[in-house]
């Protein structure tokens, strides 16, 4: 890391001289000069960036060439043997976030790989011994077995790991077992187990201002459940499958609005944004189950041209930036 | 004038240098500059391209249901309507929704063009060269960069297309039958021209900046679309085992790669005084053998040379473009190689160790080196 700053660290970008060269008359000779002392490596950075370069090519290379000869003689190998390599180096890990003295950062990624470990020992597991269990029991033991170290780290990879790997037991559970359920009910389902962290990480955030959560957190949770939430409800409009279409518009129609007053009350472009568009496609979805001809196609196209630049209109003006590029 | 000297860090190094006798727009100088560097909110963009991309696939279904039910030749006009409605809204205003839905108004007019012209059958493939023309017309228009990128990728595309299907006259029975032979030859042409003019536009940079407003506005998006296209050239008729077919083809362009990559490794030793006297031709030489490993295959070596030009010229898009693809193009060799999985890992293994031998020397020697 710190050879690549040092690396492009002080240079002028390539922006800069055009916009220099744009509204002057430089002549090609000096910007020439000034290109090679401030935009283009010396002789250091070559050398640094041939070093670093050889230094990852030959570990790459190595590692590769150690797991080809693993993979080669994968069927050859006892069985005790390749469950107690991914074990050992599960132990190994763990042992090296106890023992070293490695920064935290680089501990929470070694936890991580751990949790990733954990699943490919269960892959390899079901492979071995061919139980013929359902893909989301594989799912679901993974994301129990990981729940201690995930709760324990408030590294937030892990967490977003976790959330994904419990929607796809979800999403498994229902394709493999209970086929009764009807998609907007399984999609109401996964939007309120998503959304849920997102107002506790906000409560947290904003009102009792004890942690401070990343957004990129908040962002990815809330994108994946306004997801689930938009094709659950243009599904239902859609395919006219009404069971569980009720309770998801209910409580979208709920938290959409607790979401838009939150968005209002502490200038969250994001949420203010993401809301209105949701509903956007939900309009159109509605647009198409009126009626799939030509001119349906062209009221849709205006339809959502129109409120995407409303919608922009009106983030930019709640916002108030301080720049000109308002529409 | 001392004033912007302060802020902007270009102004400070043009102030440092020894550069005299310069007259600088400075009012249009800051404005650009604030333009450039302000950013909106990343879900705005985010919101008004995806807005721009849905809006786009309605209309686009809306023009096909209405040529289908109608039974008209519509479809070659909304698709000039929709190119000029481009040029139009470009020049308008560089307001970002405007300018994705002027790109996405591009895209589809450049497709349903395609779509309506093939179904003419003109003689001699014309159809794509009046679309060459067009993307040419819209670059000379374009204002923004989005555009311009597009422009030149579309311009090449057509370029594929129209030597690819070339429609010869009737009689021409000498040709038809080369027809394989014709398509592989203008194949290759095409990837040296653009390999010419992609070393032209990186070593020259300062000269396209200084000549005029339109070369400096167009120059990074043209580069940019160029490395794309070559890259995907480069995909395109690499594959392991094919090649074999089509010899000696990836050959020629192994080998003109490897020239352009020597080419380049000369100027940059010179430039930069690294190996004195006899040590520089042992290194060329060895570069030569370790490229030629790859004859058959060769997008690793045009991924080096993109690799070597875009750190060399400080572009970083380029750089990540073209390490990505040298890794994707060396995955891609390995797996096409007809050896067992033994054989792999310990050529693996030794190619590691060979790395770190130079890792070595490399580490050692420079040090050496510049301590005197």
């Amino acid at each position: 890391m710190k050879t690549l700053t040092f690396i492009m660290m002080k240079k002028i970008s390539n922006k800069d001289f055009q916009i220099l060269a744009k509204h002057s008359d430089i002549k090609e000779a000096e910007l020439e000069e000034l290109l090679k002392t401030h935009c283009y490596p010396d002789k250091n950075s070559w050398i640094k960036t041939l070093q670093l370069s050889s230094l990852i090519l030959a570990l790459g290379f190595m590692i590769l060439g150690i797991i080809f000869f693993f993979a080669f003689n994968w069927d050859y190998l006892h069985k005790f043997v390749k469950l107690g390599i991914i074990e050992t180096l599960i132990l190994g890990s763990i042992g090296i976030i106890y023992f070293s003295k490695l920064p935290v950062l680089y501990k929470k990624l070694t936890l991580l790989l751990c949790a990733v470990l954990v699943g490919v020992l269960f892959a390899v597991f079901g492979q071995i011994y061919q139980t013929g269990a359902n893909a989301y029991d594989f799912f679901l033991a993974w994301t129990i077995l990981i729940s201690l170290w995930v709760f324990s780290s408030s590294f937030k990879p892990t967490w977003i790991l976790y959330f994904g790997l419990i929607d796809i037991s979800i999403i498994l559970f229902r394709n493999q077992v209970m086929q009764e359920w009807d998609i907007p009910s399984l999609l109401s389902l996964l939007f309120l187990i998503n959304i849920l962290p997102v107002f506790i990480c906000i409560y947290l955030n904003d009102f009792k201002k004890c942690f401070k959560i990343p957004l990129y957190f908040i962002q990815i949770l809330s994108l994946a459940a306004f997801s689930f939430s938009t094709f659950g409800i243009a599904y239902g409009i859609l395919i006219s499958e009404n069971n569980g279409l009720i309770f998801l518009i209910g409580s979208a129609a709920i938290i959409y609005t607790l979401l838009m007053w939150y968005g209002i009350k502490f200038k969250r472009s994001f949420f203010l944004t993401i809301v209105p568009f949701s509903l956007i496609i939900i309009g159109s979805s509605l647009l198409i189950n009126i009626s799939e001809d030509w001119g349906m196609m062209l009221i849709i196209a205006g339809f959502i041209s129109v409120s995407t630049i409303i919608l922009i209109r009106f983030i930019l003006k709640f916002i108030e930036k301080p720049h000109e590029q308002s529409i | 004038m001392n004033n912007p000297y302060n802020k902007y860090p270009v102004l400070e190094a043009l102030e440092r240098s020894k550069i005299e006798d310069i007259t600088l727009d400075a009012e249009n100088f800051e404005k650009e500059y604030a333009f450039k560097r302000h950013t909106q909110p990343f879900i705005i963009k985010f919101i008004s391209i995806l807005g721009g991309i849905l809006a786009s696939l309605s209309f686009a279904g809306f023009v096909f249901l209405f040529n289908f039910t109608n039974n008209s030749n519509s479809i070659l006009i909304i698709s000039l309507v929709a190119i000029i409605l481009t040029i139009w809204l470009n020049n308008k205003s560089e307001k970002i929704i405007l300018s994705s839905f002027s790109v996405s108004c591009y895209i589809i007019g450049f497709y349903f063009l395609n779509f309506s012209l093939s179904s003419y059958d003109l003689p001699f493939n014309s159809s794509q060269i009046i679309i060459m023309g067009i993307s040419i017309l819209v670059l000379i228009f374009s204002k923004g960069y989005l555009l311009a990128f597009l422009s030149i990728l579309f311009f090449n595309i057509s370029f594929q297309l129209f030597y690819h299907h070339f429609i010869f006259g009737p009689g021409n029975k000498l040709l038809e039958d080369n027809i394989i032979l014709i398509t592989n030859l203008s194949d290759v042409l095409h990837k040296c021209i653009l390999l010419l003019l992609i070393l032209f536009a990186y070593e020259k940079e300062a000269k396209f900046l200084t000549y005029k407003a339109s070369t400096n506005r167009i120059l990074y998006p043209v580069r940019l679309a160029m490395v794309i296209f070559y890259i995907y050239l480069l995909y395109s008729h690499s594959s392991g085992l094919g090649s074999r077919e089509v010899f000696p083809f990836p050959v020629i362009v192994s080998i003109i790669q490897l020239l352009a990559a020597l080419f380049l490794i000369n100027k940059i030793i010179v430039e930069h005084n690294f190996f004195i006297g006899t040590k520089k031709w042992i290194i060329i030489a060895c570069l030569a053998i370790g490229l030629s490993c790859s004859i058959y295959a060769p997008g690793i070596s045009g991924a080096i040379l993109l690799m070597v030009l875009a750190f060399k010229k400080s572009d970083k898009t380029t750089l990540i473009i073209s390490a990505v693809a040298f890794l994707f193009f060396l995955s891609k060799y390995y797996y096409d190689l007809e050896l067992t999985l033994l054989t792999k890992s310990i050529m693996l293994f030794c190619s590691g160790v060979l790395f770190f031998i130079i890792q070595y020397l490399l580490t050692s020697k420079k040090i050496e080196n510049e301590k005197i």
